[in-house]
């Protein structure tokens, strides 16, 4: 259905200003979320690295937020990656970097095809905010 | 008086039906929220050798699984998760052909 907006009340106008704004703001929303992830994941590729390189093998391993015990690492070539689901792999350095990286190129992938979406939403808003300013104009014009 | 009574219930009717299917619709996003999860799982599984290690958290520990296992869990669940979607969609589509009827009964009544 193909609605001129030209020919709406201010108030219909309105309204359908107020479902594209809220609109906007869940796509926003969902993009900070994957910007998120992707520092997650970042985080996660730079801790593998971290752990493989170090030929100190001491860490102090969190019981809570507030103890922490001596431990060693003893194979500081494989990671348990947590695939979704409840399921972890074992990898080793080299696959669980790669997967940390196929991970990062999807959701920057996603992040721009997103923030595309958004962009092309705004403008539209922005449209509908011109007309509604004219709208009004007229309306207080005729008054 | 006695079809203002019917009208009455109409629109009562519709609200419900209205949010019925706002659940409906929720529920629609979580599963497929859970369908997408599943997927990347499956292709991560795909992905695997023959020999990879898989475990699966059961409560706090982590339980190793039987790689074929794993892999025929995951393909259950997108089936189960596949079949409700279906469901669900079904049910959705019907309240909306519901609420379009009351719709256009109340309008009329409304003209009349």
């Amino acid at each position: 259905m193909v609605v001129d907006l030209t020919k709406l009340e201010p108030e219909q106008i309105l309204e359908f200003k107020r479902q594209l704004t809220t609109e906007v703001d869940h796509l926003q929303t969902s993009f900070q979320a994957l910007k998120t992830a992707q520092a997650k994941y970042q985080e996660c590729g730079d801790n593998v690295r971290q752990v493989n390189s170090s030929s100190k093998k001491e860490l102090l391993v969190p019981l809570t937020s507030s103890l922490y015990v001596p431990g060693k690492i003893k194979e500081n070539d494989k990671f348990l990656i947590d695939v979704g689901t409840g399921y972890y792999i074992e990898k080793d350095t080299k696959q669980s970097l790669e997967f940390f990286q196929a991970r990062l190129t999807k959701l920057d992938e996603d992040s721009k095809k997103l923030e595309q979406l958004i962009n092309e939403k705004s403008q539209v808003v922005e449209r509908v905010n011109g007309i509604l300013r004219s709208k009004i104009m007229e309306r207080e014009k005729k008054q | 008086m006695a079809s203002q009574v019917n009208l009455e219930q109409l629109s009562q009717q519709y609200t419900k039906l209205q949010s019925d299917l706002s659940d409906l619709v929720r529920a629609r996003q979580k599963l497929e929220t859970q369908f997408q999860e599943n997927k990347i799982v499956k292709e991560e599984f795909d992905r695997l050798d023959d020999d990879a290690k898989i475990y699966k958290l059961v409560g706090p520990v982590l339980l190793p699984q039987d790689n074929s296992e794993a892999n025929l869990n995951v393909d259950k669940r997108i089936e189960f998760i596949t079949g409700d979607i279906a469901r669900v969609e079904e049910k959705i589509q019907q309240h909306q052909k519901d609420l379009e009827n009351i719709q256009s009964i109340l309008v009329n009544a409304q003209t009349a």
